[in-house]
């Protein structure tokens, strides 16, 4: 595509002459973003180097936001800035326009040396990491080319930082008001990019926001640095970069007032939280605990059985301070929908994931190890690194370990199922088909249970490793396999000790989590179905509540029943003031397009089966709060002498995005000199011809009686 | 085509709510050398910004070679050279660079030009422009704008900082690209010597409104001074009357100086009826006129209305 103002031969001459003056001028700058993202690479890479040699317990990388993504970016605006802000005032500022040339011609011969700059700052540098990182003998980790995505991102998202760099070293404003705001909408940028689910996605986003950013860079050049000589698409995208920023603005000034707001008063940090609990007697109870948040420890308030009446054995006060649940092992949540993310130890997210080419296991282990192991999901295999020569020593299949570069003959079958065992020493996987126990200091590995026909493996989990086991023996040891038809309970030994048909009623559930009391007469053991992670649908899942199975020492089911929902967190004044916050500040456009995608956004605190009252209020703010925006914008456009359209326009604004279109009229627009009116006496704007009120023109300056004008001389013309 | 080679109508200036241009209307003839005055402050290179279209008038128009200034073509832009007063220049470029990067830009470069006045100011082609001095950042400045032969030359104050022999260098080369060529020189200076040595017409700018707009000769012959003898300090008046046109005045024991921009029959009658026993008409230079122009309006001198500076300065009224 050629660029506006760049049409002949003539043209390309004069690019050429631009190119080549904007790059001596910005090269010096280029050197110094160069080396701040070189030197950023260097540290990230010394510290993994340093950690995976000190045998820390994980080496992944953290591919959500990098030092890569905080440098890209910097660079990026530090390129842009520069470019623009030795020469966008004054003599300067003649000197480099004022030729026979188009101001979108000199626009774009910056863009094409500072872009590249750019690119080959940022690149160079990610480029030599990525191959460090790949030569092996650097990193005990497995490569792959998929890991370069995450940073390609970066590195993209940097140039909108680089349009947003141009924009504010051209904007004509304070600092901040409109001039800054851009910044913050490149900030929104990141935080998508960050959170798309695939890298498609937030090339698209890129994309987006580069069309968006280089539009109000082009307008910002071409007008000088103001707002309203530019075309109406660079005012648009100026006017959508702005909004953005003051939104983002915005949402962390909500954060930290949030943040006062709720440590500054007595008690604000303790959550008052109800949920089901299974006692040490294996009875299931309703308790009540008071979470004091800020020192990560709780109160029992109450504890009551299931209807709901007070248990007397915990009447009084020291009862309840009593661990209530002693004796009761319980595995982790198993998963039961391969498609969920169960962990937040997944790093990253979407194509950020590292999970889809590697899970690291035995990582989060308290102790250092000599070997990091990652089942690496293309070969089907687990890797082992040797974390102080960074370099593969071996390979574990199902048949066991084999030392070293080549692959084994053969490969765990199908995909491992979502991974939770963290920090464990003797994980369990499971795939489709079996579940294994992995002996990470011993090497070695163990089939424990191989799917019966007609099913499949979902998910496994153990009792873990916890100090119950000592005291408790064998019965503390057991693993939990789900299946698609059952839940299987067995010793770690791999003999059966129970077998439950899964819940019909908890089909498209997330979890499972396998409880046994240890003290309780029978030793009965629990099945607790949660919804969350599970394939149910958004309304299936606001009114699905946790079921439990509870199955008695013989085997045999006792009772399989729904809990009614538990999580009755107080609503407070606190959440009254922030229905309120985010009644008046959120846009009757989103409220509106929220509504259209089915999405009615329920405040926080207020759950579905609440009182309608929240969602009342809250639309009645937003309402008032657009309909007070639309007449704040209407008299100040009437104020400043806005012709109808353009007063029609902003008041649709105002209408659509509330307080945030009164704060983007104010951050845009340059507002003009007002002075009394000779004729009527009414304050008038100087920019029109006439006066708004009177139609009176400006009249021409007082004669003082020294005039010289000689007629000749006018009337040449 | 208009015979006019910058018109403004109107044109109107704010900073913030300070108005620094104040409704300029004003026409330059084609071919003419183009004084544009006034004292610092008083809205020239605003002016010039504005009809450049480097700067939105809040009000009013332009146009420049028949052109508005809003909107003026690259071609147009090729005919119009413009030197603004702080000689920009990349630093980093070397002499020879400089003329080599603007001769991109012009179809009609003509490198002979930029060579002599490079040689003439004495300039190696191969310093850089940062290190310059002044006048010979004048120097190459003025050759990369005279070298595109322009239509409309704009010279932002030209000569402001240079030695005289720089001056004189800079006239001689402005004159140099005026001879022979139906070209319009438009320039703003402080150097009234130079103005009166190379100006065709004049405009005259006053705390932002235009009070003339003439030929140096019809200016020359517009301003008068007056000597409004009394015979003692007694019949003296201490202050004037209000008299059309007084740009400046002075008084001393026994005498009243005066100077007046296009004085009548009336003005000098209402110098005698204050009790002058004569009123004689001085010399006055074009210089003299011309500080007496651009002087504080009104009747009284630097320090006579400034009680402190008087007493400071032991001077006696």
């Amino acid at each position: 595509m050629t660029a506006p103002g760049i049409q002949s031969a003539a043209g390309s001459r004069v690019l050429r002459a631009i190119v080549w003056k904007e790059f001596r001028e910005a090269a010096p700058t280029g050197v110094a973003a160069l080396a701040i993202v070189a030197l950023g690479w260097a540290l990230v890479l010394m510290l993994e180097r340093s950690l995976s040699g000190a045998g820390a317990a994980s080496t992944a990388p953290s591919f959500s936001l990098s030092l890569f993504t905080l440098t890209s970016a910097g660079v990026g605006l530090m390129i842009g800035r520069a470019q623009v802000v030795r020469e966008r005032r004054g003599d300067a500022w003649a000197f480099l326009t004022h030729r026979p040339v188009s101001r979108s011609t000199l626009f774009w011969g910056k863009v094409i040396v500072g872009a590249s700059l750019y690119i080959v700052a940022a690149a160079i540098p990610l480029a030599a990491a990525l191959w460090w990182q790949a030569t092996p003998g650097h990193r005990p980790l497995p490569f792959d080319a998929r890991m370069i995505l995450p940073h390609l991102a970066d590195l993209l998202a940097g140039l909108v930082y680089y349009f947003v760099g141009l924009v504010i070293g051209m904007r004509e404003a304070r600092w901040y008001a409109s001039r800054f705001m851009p910044f913050g909408a490149a900030i929104f940028c990141t935080t998508l990019v960050l959170g798309m689910s695939t890298f498609g996605a937030a090339l698209g986003v890129v994309a987006a926001a580069l069309l968006i950013a280089g539009t109000a860079a082009w307008g910002s050049f071409i007008g000088g640095g103001h707002y309203a000589p530019q075309p109406r698409i660079s005012r648009v995208a100026l006017g959508i970069l702005v909004s953005v920023g003051l939104a983002v603005v915005g949402v962390i000034a909500t954060g930290i007032l949030s943040i006062a707001w709720t440590f500054g008063r007595p008690g604000a940090t303790d959550l008052r939280q109800t949920d089901y609990e299974i006692m040490s007697n294996g009875v299931l109870a309703q308790v009540t605990r008071m979470r004091h948040l800020l020192v990560a420890t709780s109160t029992v308030l109450d504890v009551r059985d299931l209807a709901g009446a007070p248990l007397q054995q915990y009447r009084d006060s020291a009862s309840k301070q009593l661990s209530l649940g002693t004796g009761v092992i319980s595995t982790a949540a198993i998963p039961l929908n391969p498609k969920g993310q169960y962990t937040e130890y997944v790093l990253g997210h979407g194509y950020r994931r590292t999970d889809d080419i590697f899970v690291p296991l035995g990582a989060g282990a308290k102790t250092p190890s000599a070997v990091s192991w990652y089942f690496s999901r293309r070969p089907g295999l687990i890797a082992a690194y040797d974390n102080q020569s960074a370099r593969l020593i071996g390979w574990m299949g199902p048949d066991g370990f084999s030392p070293g570069v080549s692959l084994p003959p053969h490969r765990f079958a199908g995909p491992l199922s979502p991974y939770t065992e963290i920090g464990y020493k003797q994980p369990l996987l499971a795939f489709p088909n079996a579940v294994y126990r992995l002996d990470l200091d011993q090497r070695t590995i163990r089939k424990v249970r191989t799917a019966l026909t007609g099913e499949t493996i979902l998910g496994a989990a153990s009792s873990g490793d916890s100090t119950a086991l000592s005291v408790y023996g064998s019965p503390a040891q057991f693993d939990a396999i789900a299946t698609t038809t059952h839940v299987y309970v067995q010793s770690t030994a791999g003999a059966p000790e129970l077998t439950a048909t899964r819940d019909a009623q908890a089909a498209g559930y997330g979890t499972v989590v396998v409880s046994r009391a240890l003290r309780a007469p029978g030793t009965p053991t629990f099945l607790r179905y949660a919804p969350r992670n599970g394939t149910l649908s958004r309304t299936q899942l606001a009114i699905a509540t946790d079921r439990f199975t509870e199955i008695g020492g013989d085997g045999v089911t006792v009772a399989q029943y729904a809990l009614p929902r538990s999580d009755s967190t107080d609503t407070d004044n606190t959440e009254w003031a922030a229905l309120t916050v985010a009644g008046l500040t959120t846009p009757l456009m989103e409220r509106i397009v929220g509504l259209s995608f089915g999405h009615m956004t329920v405040p926080t605190g207020a759950s579905t089966q609440a009182s309608r009252a929240p969602l009342i209020l809250s639309w009645g703010l937003t309402l008032v709060a657009s309909l007070v925006s639309c007449l704040i914008v209407i008299g100040i456009g009437r104020r400043y002498a806005f012709d109808s359209r353009r007063l029609r326009h902003w008041a649709a604004i105002g209408i659509a995005v509330g307080p945030l279109g009164v704060l983007v009229m104010l951050a845009l627009i340059e507002w003009p000199a007002r002075e009394r009116c000779p004729a009527c006496g009414r304050e008038r704007v100087v920019t029109r011809e006439q006066c708004e009120h009177c139609g009176a023109p400006f009249g021409a300056p007082a004669l003082d009686g020294t005039e010289i004008f000689e007629i000749a001389v006018v009337a040449v013309a | 085509m208009t015979s006019a080679a910058i018109e403004a109508n109107g044109l109107t200036a704010y900073f913030g709510s300070r108005k620094v241009v104040d409704e300029l209307t004003m026409v330059v003839p084609r071919g003419s050398v183009f004084a544009f005055l006034g004292r610092n402050g008083s809205g020239k290179t605003t002016t010039i910004r504005m009809l450049l279209g480097l700067l939105e008038p809040a009000r009013g128009t332009s146009s420049v070679l028949g052109v508005d200034s809003k909107h003026l073509s690259d071609d147009v832009r090729a005919r119009v050279g413009y030197m603004s007063e702080s000689h920009s220049l990349y630093e980093w470029m070397s002499v020879r660079q400089c003329g080599e990067f603007q001769s991109r830009f012009y179809s009609r470069w003509n490198g002979r030009v930029f060579d002599s006045i490079v040689g003439h100011f004495h300039l190696d082609p191969r310093a850089k422009a940062g290190q310059l001095s002044r006048g010979e950042r004048a120097g190459l400045s003025l050759a990369i704008t005279l070298a595109p032969e322009p239509d409309l030359l704009i010279l932002d104050d030209p000569a402001i900082g240079l030695d005289p022999v720089a001056r004189r260098s800079l006239l001689e080369s402005m004159i140099y690209v005026t001879r022979g060529a139906d070209r319009t020189i438009f320039f703003s200076s402080h150097l009234l010597d130079d103005v009166e040595r190379v100006a065709d017409y004049i405009a005259i700018l006053d705390r932002s409104v235009l009070r003339a707009c003439c030929s140096v000769d019809t200016f020359r012959a517009s301003v008068h001074r007056y000597a409004a003898h009394f015979g003692s300090a007694s019949t003296i008046p201490s202050q004037l009357p209000p008299i059309r046109g007084l740009l400046h005045g002075r008084r001393s024991a026994n005498d009243w100086l005066v100077t007046i921009a296009a004085p009548s029959n009336d003005t000098l009658e209402s110098l005698r009826v204050l009790g002058a026993a004569s009123v004689e008409e001085l010399p006055v230079d074009f210089t003299d006129a011309m500080i007496g122009y651009l002087g504080d309006r009104g009747e009284h001198a630097f320090f006579l209305d400034d009680t402190a500076a008087r007493d400071s300065f032991g001077v006696s009224v």
